[in-house]
C-alpha cells in the first residue's frame, strides 16, 4: 500500500528524518513509537503533505503514485487519512457541510455519485455511533469548542466517513481517559478490513493494548533503529526509551 | 452591609484620602541661579552660555525655538487645562555650586540631604550598590555616581551638558535622530530649552552591570522642567535604565516637557523603566505638575529590542507615549504601563509602535486604574507598514474604575498596509471586582488593603518587568496613591 | 477650507435657492422651515478632511471634487427590469425607489386598518402627517454633521414607517432602492423614518441594487425610534457600482426595555461611509449590531459607529467584520460611550478584519470612553490572515485548496449573517457574499 525509501526531510536546514525505510501491506497494522522529538510527527505530516517541510531525499510510493508530487487533497481523495494530533478548531464551518464536502469530492475524484442530502444524513448517523457521539456534533463547527476527547472522536467519526485505505492516526492516544481511549480504539477495530492498513504514532504502549498492531518500529533521531513485533512495544513501555538510546549509542 | 453604613465608611476613607499628604512634598532652601522670567531668543542664549555649550548646540537650539514658535499646542488628548503662560515661567534654575567637584564628598550638603530624604543616597559611603545614579535637581545635574566603575567598561555615563562638552561627536551623531527637533510642539520646546538630563553610551558588546539611573527633582518655584535623555546602546550592547521624580507641593501648576530618545543598534537591548511620582496636585486640583514628555527609542538595527515600563502615578495631567519604531528586521518593542490617577488628575498616555523591518514583534500591556475624579485615558498607535513582512502585535489595555466619579477611556488605532501582519487588541474596562473584596474582607483584611491587594495583582505584569527594588517602590507608591480611594 | 470646498458648499447653496420652491413643493409646509434651518447649519460647517479626527483615514476628496447634479430625468422603469432582486415570499410590503425617487407601480402596499403607516415620506411631508413631524430630523444632527445637515436640506423621498402600539408584523417590510445611472451622474438624498411604538414589533429590509453602470452619490439619512418594550429590526444589503459613493446616517433611539438589531452588508461602492448611531436612552434596552463588507479593487469601506449608553442596564453587542483585497481599505471606527448614570452597562465590540493582498489596507479604531463604575466593557480588535492550519487539515479531508479558502472565507462571513433569522434573506446574503469570493477573493 505504502512504500517508503530513505527518506530525508530536513525543517529550516535541520534533518529531522534521516533515512527511513518503511513498507505497509493491506490489511496491516504497524504502530511507529519513539521519544519526543524522534520525528514522529514529521512522518505523519509528511505524509499528508504539510508544507514547511523539505523532502531532500527518498520515495513514497501510495496506491503506485508517487505520494511526494501530490496536493495534500489528491493525497487525502487517493485515500490517506491523517488523523492529527491537534484537531484545529474551524469556527463558522459546520460539520455536517464541511464532511459532506469532503465526502463528496473524494467520490467525484472516484467518479462515484455524489450523496444527496438524505443519503448522507443517515451515512453521518450510522457512523457517528461508531464512535459514540450525538447527532447534535453534525450542528457544530469543526472541532470548535470540542473537549480533547471529542477532537479525537471527530477525527475517528471522519476516517469512518471516508473510508481511506491508509490511516495515519497521530497520537490520538494523547490526553485521553481511559473511557475515550476505549471508544476511539474500538472505533478503529471495527473500520479494519483486509483492504485497508493503518500507522499509529505513539508515545506510548497503553493505545496498543486495544489496537494491536502486526509490527512495531522504534524511531529514534531521524531513523528507525529497531522492528519487531508487539513484544517490542511491551519492552519499551518496561524499559522505557533510555534502553533505545543506549542501543543506538553503541552501534 | 447596610448601604448608609457603607456610606459612612467611604466617607471616612475620602476623608482620610483628604488629609493624605504627598510625602515628597517639601522644599529644599538652596541658592539658585536662575534665568529671567519669559521665553525668547536670549533664553536660549542665555542657557546655551551658561552650559558653555558648542557653537553647534546653540545654532541647534535657536532653530528648534524657531520651529516652535510657529507651531501650536496640540489639543487631541483627552486633557483639558488652562491655557499656559509660557512667558510666565523661568527656564532655567540651578542649584548654585562650587565649580569643579573632586568628589561627591564635595557637593552641597543640602543637596545630598534632599536626595536622601527622597531614598536616594548619593554620598559614597550610602550610595546604593549595583545602581548608577545620575541626580538632576531643577535644571542641573547635581551628581553622578559610579562613573569611574562604568568608565572602565567604555561605558560613558554622565550628564548630557557633560556629554556635549566631552563627546560632542556623539551628541552630534545621535541627538535629535529619534525625537527631531521640530517633531511636536514640547519636543520643539524642549529642544530649545533644555538644560540637562542624562547620556549613556554603551560600547559594542557590553553589558551594562549595573542598572544605570537618574533620580529627577523639581525644586524651585515657577520653574519648567525640561531634560533630555539620550541613550545609545551599540551593536551587542545592553543596558537597563531607571528613572524617578518628584516635585515639591506648590500651588500653582509646574511644567515638565522632556524628551529621552534611545538608540538600539544591533543586537542591542535597552530596558528604560519609570517610576513617576510629580506632585500630582491637591484633592481640588489645584498645583501639580503638567507632564509633556516625548520618549521614543529606535531598534535601528537587527535583531535590537527597546522595552519600557513605566509606572506613573504622580502629575496633574500626564501626556506621555513611550514608543518604538521597529526598524531593525526581527526587533522587538515592549510597552508595559500602570497609570493611577485620582482627585482630579489627567493621564492621557500609551505608545506607539511603529513597524517597519521584517519580522518585528511588539508586546502592549497597559493597566489604568481611575479613582476619584480621575480621568484617565489610554491612546495608543500599532502601525504595520508595507516593508514589515510578518508583523506581529499583541496588545491588552486593561482599565479598572474605582468609584463612580471617574472616567477610563480607550483609544487605540491599527493602521496595518501588509498582508502577512498579525494585529491583536484587547480592552477591558470593568469595576474593582466587588466579589474579590468580600473574599479577602471575609479572611480578614480590611476594605483598602484589600483594593490594594487587587489592584497589585491587576499590575502585576507590569510590575515584573520593573527591576526588583523598583518593584518594591512602585508597588508601595500604589499603595500610598490608592489610600482613600476606595468607595 | 480649500477654494474647492468653499465652491461646492456654494453650490450647494445656489442649487438650495433655485429649488427653494420646488424642493418637494411648498414654502408654506413645516418642512420648509426645516430645510431652511438644516441649510443655514450646513453654511457654518466645513466639508471633512483628513485632518478631522472622525475622517482621518477617509479621503472625500474624489466624492467632493465631482460636485454632483441633481438627477434630472427619471428612467422608465417596468417591474420587469428589476425581476432578478425579487426575493419571492419575503415581504409583503415593499417600498421601490430609483434613484431616489419613488415607483408606486413597481411598490406593493397593503392596505391597513390597524394604523400601521407604511409610505413613502414624501406624500406625508406634503399631507403634514402628524407621525412624520414628530420624529423626523429629531434624532439624526444636523446640526452636528455636514452630510446630515445636506440631507435635511435637500430631503427628496424615502419610507416612512409607523407602527402602532402593541402591533407585531409577522413579514419584515422592504425597500428596495435602485440605482440606474446610465452612466450620468447624479447626487440624491434619501431619508427613512421608521417609528415602532411601545411593545411593537418591525423587520425592516432596506436593499441597494443597480441597474447599469455610473458614478452617483447617495447622501441617505435613516432615523429608527424604539418605542418601550418595541423589538425594531434593521437589515440592510447594499451592491451599488463600484464607481459610485455612499454616505449613510443611521440613528437610532432606544426607549426602555427595546431592542434595536441592525446587521450591515456591503458588497459594492466605491467609497462607503456608513455612521451608524445607537443612543440607548432606556433602561434595560439592549442593541446588537452587525456589519460584514467586502473591498476589492479600489474600494475603501468605512464603517463609522457611536453606541452611547445613556442609561443603567443595558447592553450593546457589535460584531464587524470585512475581508480585503487588491488594494480594498476597510476602515472601523467605533466608540462605546457610557455616561455617568448609565451603570451596569455591559457593552462588547470586535472587529476583526483578514487582509488577503500586498496592497490592502485596514484602518480600526475601537474605542471606549466610560464615566460609570459598575461596568463591563470589552472591545477587541484582529487583523489576520486565515489560519493556515484549517486549510490543511480540509485539504487533508480532500477539500482543494482553491475550496478551503472560499469555505473559510465564507464562514469568516458566517459568523454575521447567520444572525439573519429570515432564512430567505440570509440564503440571499450568502449567496451574493459567496459568488464575489470566488470571482474577486
Amino acid at each position: 500500500m505504502i512504500e517508503i525509501k530513505n527518506l530525508k526531510v530536513s525543517v529550516e536546514g535541520n534533518e529531522i528524518l534521516k533515512g527511513i525505510n518503511l513498507s505497509v501491506k493491506a490489511g496491516e497494522i504497524h504502530a511507529i513509537m519513539g521519544p519526543n522529538g524522534s520525528g514522529k510527527s514529521t512522518l505523519a505530516n509528511v505524509l499528508a503533505g504539510r508544507e514547511d517541510y523539505d523532502i531532500t531525499e527518498g520515495s513514497i510510493t501510495f496506491m503506485g503514485n508517487d505520494l511526494i508530487e501530490m496536493a495534500p487533497e489528491d493525497r487525502a481523495r487517493e485515500g490517506l487519512f491523517l488523523a492529527f494530533q491537534y484537531p484545529v478548531e474551524i469556527p463558522g464551518v459546520r460539520m455536517a457541510n464541511f464532511l459532506k464536502h469532503a465526502v463528496n469530492e473524494v467520490r467525484k475524484y472516484h467518479g462515484q455519485k455524489t450523496y444527496d442530502a438524505r443519503e448522507f444524513l443517515q451515512k453521518m448517523r450510522e457512523k457517528l455511533k461508531l464512535v459514540e457521539m450525538d447527532e447534535k456534533f453534525l450542528s457544530r463547527s469543526v472541532n470548535d469548542g470540542f473537549s480533547g476527547g471529542e477532537k479525537k472522536r471527530n477525527e475517528i467519526f471522519q476516517m469512518a466517513m471516508l473510508e481511506p485505505h491508509l490511516s495515519i492516526l497521530d497520537e490520538t492516544d494523547s490526553g485521553l481517559d481511559i473511557d475515550a481511549l476505549k471508544i476511539v480504539a474500538n472505533g478503529v477495530n471495527k473500520l479494519r478490513t483486509k483492504e485497508n492498513a493503518f500507522i499509529v504514532v505513539t508515545h506510548y504502549q497503553r493505545l496498543l493494548n486495544y489496537i494491536v498492531p502486526d509490527v512495531v518500529h522504534v524511531l529514534y533521531q531521524g531513523k528507525i533503529v529497531e522492528s519487531g513485533d508487539k513484544e517490542l512495544a511491551m519492552h519499551l513501555e518496561e524499559h522505557g526509551y533510555d534502553w533505545v538510546k543506549e542501543e543506538s549509542a553503541t552501534v | 452591609m447596610p448601604s448608609d453604613q457603607k456610606k459612612t465608611d467611604e466617607q471616612q476613607l475620602l476623608e482620610k484620602m483628604a488629609k493624605r499628604e504627598y510625602k515628597y512634598g517639601f522644599t529644599t532652601d538652596i541658592e539658585t541661579d536662575q534665568a529671567p522670567k519669559g521665553l525668547n531668543e536670549d533664553t536660549v542664549r542665555f542657557i546655551s552660555a551658561k552650559k558653555n555649550e558648542p557653537e553647534f548646540m546653540l545654532k541647534w537650539r535657536l532653530k528648534a525655538f524657531q520651529r516652535w514658535s510657529k507651531m501650536k499646542e496640540p489639543k487631541w488628548a483627552y486633557i483639558h487645562y488652562p491655557p499656559i503662560d509660557y512667558q510666565d515661567a523661568i527656564y532655567y534654575a540651578a542649584p548654585r555650586k562650587q565649580k569643579g567637584l573632586q568628589s561627591m564628598d564635595e557637593v552641597d550638603p543640602k543637596l545630598l540631604e534632599t536626595f536622601e530624604k527622597l531614598g536616594i543616597p548619593l554620598a559614597e559611603q550610602k550610595q546604593l550598590a549595583g545602581v548608577a545614579v545620575d541626580a538632576v535637581m531643577d535644571s542641573v545635574s547635581v551628581a553622578t555616581t559610579f562613573q569611574k566603575e562604568l568608565e572602565d567598561l567604555g561605558i560613558i555615563f554622565c550628564p548630557i551638558s557633560e556629554a556635549i562638552q566631552k563627546h560632542p561627536d556623539l551628541i552630534k551623531k545621535y541627538l535629535g535622530t529619534v525625537v527631531p527637533p521640530g517633531d511636536n510642539y514640547f519636543a520643539s520646546l524642549n529642544s530649545a530649552v533644555f538644560s540637562d538630563g542624562s547620556f549613556a553610551y554603551i560600547p559594542k558588546g557590553v553589558r551594562c552591570p549595573m542598572e544605570l539611573s537618574t533620580y529627577f527633582r523639581i525644586n524651585a518655584a515657577k520653574t519648567g522642567q525640561f531634560e533630555r535623555t539620550l541613550i545609545i546602546a551599540d551593536e551587542g550592547a545592553y543596558v537597563s535604565y531607571l528613572e524617578g521624580c518628584t516635585a515639591p507641593m506648590r500651588d500653582e501648576n509646574q511644567l515638565h516637557a522632556a524628551v529621552v530618545e534611545l538608540i538600539a543598534h544591533k543586537d542591542a537591548e535597552i530596558k528604560y523603566s519609570t517610576v513617576q511620582n510629580w506632585y500630582p496636585g491637591d484633592q481640588e486640583g489645584k498645583g501639580g505638575i503638567y507632564n509633556f514628555v516625548t520618549k521614543r527609542g529606535l531598534c535601528d538595527g537587527e535583531n535590537s529590542k527597546i522595552s519600557w515600563t513605566q509606572v506613573e502615578t504622580g502629575s496633574a495631567i500626564t501626556w506621555k507615549y513611550p514608543s518604538v519604531v521597529l526598524k531593525g528586521d526581527n526587533s522587538e518593542g515592549e510597552f508595559y504601563s500602570v497609570a493611577f490617577t485620582n482627585n482630579l488628575q489627567q493621564a492621557d498616555t500609551g505608545t506607539k509602535m511603529i513597524h517597519v523591518g521584517k519580522n518585528t514583534r511588539s508586546r502592549i500591556v497597559s493597566k489604568g486604574i481611575s479613582a476619584g475624579k480621575s480621568n484617565n485615558s489610554y491612546r495608543g498607535l500599532v502601525k504595520v507598514y508595507e516593508t514589515a513582512e510578518n508583523a506581529r502585535n499583541f496588545s491588552q489595555c486593561d482599565s479598572l474604575l474605582i468609584g463612580d466619579k471617574c472616567g477610563a477611556h480607550t483609544f487605540p488605532y491599527l493602521e496595518i498596509k501588509n498582508k502577512t501582519a498579525k494585529v491583536e487588541h484587547e480592552a477591558t474596562t470593568s469595576k474593582i471586582g466587588e466579589d474579590q473584596i468580600f473574599y479577602l474582607n471575609q479572611r480578614g483584611i480590611d476594605t483598602e488593603d484589600a483594593v490594594a491587594l487587587v489592584v497589585n495583582g491587576y499590575c502585576k505584569e507590569v510590575f515584573r518587568e520593573l527591576p526588583m527594588e523598583f518593584a518594591v517602590e512602585a508597588q508601595k507608591l500604589l499603595e500610598i496613591s490608592l489610600e482613600g480611594s476606595v468607595g | 477650507m480649500n477654494a474647492q470646498d468653499s465652491n461646492l458648499k456654494d453650490s450647494y447653496i445656489k442649487l438650495f435657492n433655485r429649488h427653494e420652491t420646488e424642493l418637494n413643493g411648498s414654502r408654506e409646509k413645516p418642512v420648509h422651515a426645516l430645510r431652511k434651518d438644516a441649510l443655514s447649519n450646513f453654511k457654518r460647517m466645513e466639508f471633512p478632511s483628513t485632518r478631522t479626527e472622525d475622517w482621518k483615514y477617509t479621503d472625500l476628496t474624489p466624492v467632493l471634487k465631482r460636485n454632483f447634479p441633481f438627477q434630472s430625468k427619471q428612467p422608465k422603469i417596468r417591474s420587469s427590469d428589476i425581476y432578478t432582486y425579487d426575493i419571492p415570499g419575503l415581504a409583503e410590503n415593499t417600498l421601490v425607489f430609483i434613484n431616489g425617487i419613488f415607483y408606486e407601480s413597481l411598490s406593493s402596499i397593503q392596505k391597513s386598518s390597524n394604523g400601521i403607516i407604511i409610505s413613502p415620506l414624501q406624500l406625508l411631508l406634503q399631507n403634514g402627517n402628524r407621525f412624520v413631524y414628530d420624529h423626523l430630523a429629531k434624532y439624526a444632527e444636523y446640526h452636528k454633521e455636514i452630510f446630515t445637515a445636506l440631507n435635511t436640506a435637500f430631503i427628496q423621498d424615502g419610507a416612512f414607517i409607523y407602527i402602532p402600539s402593541e402591533t407585531r408584523l409577522k413579514k419584515p417590510i422592504q425597500i428596495l432602492n435602485i440605482s440606474d445611472p446610465k452612466g450620468m451622474p447624479f447626487q440624491s438624498f434619501h431619508r427613512n423614518l421608521i417609528v415602532s411604538e411601545r411593545g411593537s414589533q418591525v423587520t425592516v429590509i432596506e436593499r441597494q441594487h443597480h441597474l447599469s453602470q455610473g458614478e452617483y452619490l447617495h447622501n441617505s439619512v435613516t432615523e429608527i425610534v424604539v418605542g418601550d418594550e418595541a423589538h425594531t429590526t434593521l437589515i440592510t444589503l447594499q451592491e451599488e457600482t463600484r464607481d459610485s459613493f455612499l454616505i449613510k446616517r443611521t440613528q437610532a433611539k432606544l426607549n426602555r426595555n427595546s431592542r434595536f438589531n441592525h446587521l450591515a452588508v456591503d458588497l459594492g461602492g466605491n467609497i462607503v461611509r456608513n455612521n451608524l448611531g445607537i443612543s440607548l436612552n432606556g433602561e434595560n434596552s439592549e442593541t446588537h449590531l452587525f456589519g460584514f463588507y467586502l473591498a476589492s479593487g479600489n474600494q475603501h469601506v468605512d464603517n463609522h459607529t457611536n453606541i452611547d449608553h445613556l442609561q443603567p442596564h443595558c447592553d450593546s453587542n457589535e460584531l464587524y467584520k470585512g475581508i480585503l483585497n487588491d488594494r480594498g481599505r476597510g476602515v472601523f471606527s467605533g466608540t462605546i460611550y457610557v455616561a455617568r448614570d448609565a451603570q451596569k452597562t455591559n457593552a462588547f465590540q470586535s472587529n476583526r478584519s483578514l487582509l488577503l493582498s500586498d496592497e490592502a489596507e485596514v484602518d480600526s479604531k475601537p474605542q471606549l470612553k466610560i464615566f460609570a463604575d459598575d461596568v463591563k466593557c470589552t472591545h477587541g480588535a484582529t487583523i489576520g490572515q486565515i489560519d493556515d492550519e484549517a486549510v490543511f487539515y480540509l485539504q487533508q479531508r480532500g477539500i482543494s485548496k482553491a475550496d478551503a479558502f472560499t469555505l473559510l472565507r465564507s464562514a469568516f462571513a458566517g459568523e454575521i449573517i447567520e444572525n439573519i433569522e429570515i432564512s430567505e434573506l440570509r440564503e440571499y446574503i450568502h449567496l451574493k457574499i459567496k459568488d464575489r469570493l470566488i470571482e474577486e477573493f
